[in-house]
């Protein structure tokens, strides 16, 4: 490790992998640092489904010849891989109905392999010549003197470094020590917490494998509160014609144990019995500490990064493209000395939990969290053999379900009419709210 | 706070959640200094896992605190 760096990039998720292979790929000395031993080990929670639905944060991303292409930026990301196609997203009640969006084309989402993609990207950036510093800890990073002093803790000894640069990239995900450290962290709210817990099982024995289900209703959990999501995806090492696993994982308001959560769902819960035989081949966990975005991602020559800059919906697929975008600012400022403004104004048009309302939206949960379980069963009767099309994705999913079940709403006011007004006291005024802000 | 390493997945997230920064990674899984903790529970509170318990250190210097008079005269005079 050398005392001064073009660059320093703290974080090698997708975001500070892309970072560090662009910008040494440009020829500029690049540090690279993770608080992890294997870089490409994934252990925290990640579906890792690529949000094939057109323009997500602005940008349309979908496999060519087995490599992630992104339309606008226009760049490849290298992956050579198995993906999975899923074809439908349903939410199922416990009592095993469904409300099913479907897109037998294009598939609703493509669960990847994220280690792959972290490989690939190591490797070309050691082969451009990255340092790499493991098991170290980005703990700080100032502005001094038109350059950035950051501060490093080395896992191990618990010595602090200092290493100098040009600018420092905050890629380390969306518990950000380094943005802890800066003046822009005061202008965040936070919002809540949610902690995950989620296990790869194998020999499922599962109906479900072209789908992406999220479960809906209290009694798939012990409390009645948090939620269980299943998706398929191919283990880093499967190889051709090998079976995908299950991943499963529950998510819970913190306070609330999200393993227990999960442990409870697989030997107690509705669907147990698909469960009888699985085996867990991975572990992973997470917490979300939820604040609003940086509206402001640059402060002086520290440049804050995907889900750094955010929580955890930058995907893995737009922590490349605005790991792309940041890098390419960065070389601009270098020959120009401006640049960052373009970033941060794609960055707030681009990224829809920037504009102003759209974090409450999502977390009013289309309403349909207020109806018991009994009461969900009933609705999602009424939907089971139906096909809406649609995706998987948040911005439009709530939509595509409001008109499914307004479809019906007429055999629900005759059948139901106590469940009716529930749905349309709550689509009323999420209606009116919206049209207040 | 102590973590116990077999249900640690080593996700990293308490290592950033600690406000003494007193947790690091060791082999992938979290380790914390006991000279650092002040027994806050943030991390307990924020492991998906549960991998992290309270040993409960401070009864005994509660205890300590309760009994020794380090203070004595200043506060009496
Ligand atoms: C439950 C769940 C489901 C998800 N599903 C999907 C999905 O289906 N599709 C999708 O695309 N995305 C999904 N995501 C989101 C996706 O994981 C993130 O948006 C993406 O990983 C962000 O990339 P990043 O590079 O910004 O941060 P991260 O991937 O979080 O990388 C941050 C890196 O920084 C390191 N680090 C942390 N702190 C420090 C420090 N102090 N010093 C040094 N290094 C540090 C970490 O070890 C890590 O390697 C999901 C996330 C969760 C939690």
């Amino acid at each position: 490790m050398k005392k001064i760096y073009d660059f320093v990039v703290v974080g090698a998720g997708p975001a500070g992998l892309m970072i560090a292979k662009e910008l040494s790929a440009a020829r500029q000395s690049v540090l690279l640092v993770d608080i992890k031993k294997e870089l490409s080990k994934v252990h925290r929670s990640c579906c890792t489904m690529l949000i094939n639905e057109p323009n997500t944060h602005g940008e349309t991303v979908r496999f060519v010849d087995n490599d992630l292409y992104f339309e606008k930026t226009g760049i490849t990301v290298k992956y050579g891989h198995p993906y999975v196609k899923l074809v439908k997203s349903s939410r199922l009640s416990t009592g095993g109905n469904k409300l099913t969006m479907v897109n037998r084309e294009n598939g609703v989402a493509l669960p990847y392999t994220k280690e792959i993609i972290l490989r690939n990207l190591l490797e070309e950036s050691l082969a451009n010549g990255v340092d790499v510093l493991t098991e170290t800890a980005g703990i700080r990073a100032e502005n001094i003197d038109g350059r950035v002093k950051v501060t490093l803790r080395d896992n191990h000894t618990r010595t602090l470094k200092e290493v100098w640069c040009r600018a420092c990239f905050a890629a380390d995900g969306c518990n950000s020590q380094i943005v802890t450290g800066l003046e822009l962290f005061r202008t965040r709210k936070y919002f809540g917490s949610y902690r995950v817990a989620s296990y790869f099982l194998d020999e499922v024995e599962y109906p479900n494998w072209d789908s992406w289900i999220t479960c809906l209703g209290k009694g798939h959990t012990p409390w009645g509160k948090g939620q269980i999501y299943m998706v398929p995806k191919y283990l880093p090492d499967a190889k051709k014609g090998d079976k995908p696993i299950l991943d499963v994982f529950c998510g819970t308001p913190c306070g609330l144990p999200a393993k227990m959560g999960l442990d409870w769902f697989l030997t107690e819960g509705p669907f147990r019995e698909w469960f009888h035989n699985a085996k867990i081949v991975h572990k992973a966990a997470c917490v979300l500490n939820f604040y609003t975005c940086i509206m402001n991602p640059v402060e002086g020559n520290i440049v804050v990064v995907g889900d750094a800059a955010a929580f955890i919906e930058t995907y893995c697929q737009s922590a490349l493209m605005y790991g792309y975008l940041a890098s390419q600012a960065a070389l601009k400022v270098l020959s120009t000395g401006k640049g960052y403004d373009e970033y941060t104004s794609f960055w707030r048009e681009s990224f829809e939990y920037c504009h102003p309302g759209e974090i409450e939206k999502a977390l009013q949960a289309f309403g349909l969290g207020r109806l018991e379980d009994e009461q969900l069963n009933y609705i999602f009767s009424l939907t089971n053999d139906e096909e809406y099309a649609g995706y998987v994705s948040e911005n439009t999913a709530g939509y595509v379900m409001q008109k499914a079940i307004m479809g019906h709403i007429d055999q629900i006011r005759k059948e139901r009419p106590e469940i009716a007004a529930v749905i349309e006291q709550h689509w009323k005024s999420s209606a009116e709210d919206n049209v207040h802000q | 706070m102590i973590v116990d390493r077999e249900i640690c997945v080593g996700c990293g997230a308490c290592v950033n959640l600690c406000p003494r920064l007193a947790i690091r990674l060791i082999d992938d899984k979290s380790f914390i200094d006991q000279v650092s903790c002040i027994e806050c529970g943030t991390c307990r509170a924020g492991c998906g896992v549960d991998a992290i318990f309270c040993d409960c250190r401070f009864p005994e210097i509660l205890l300590l605190n309760l009994t020794s008079d380090t203070y004595g005269k200043e506060a009496r005079s």
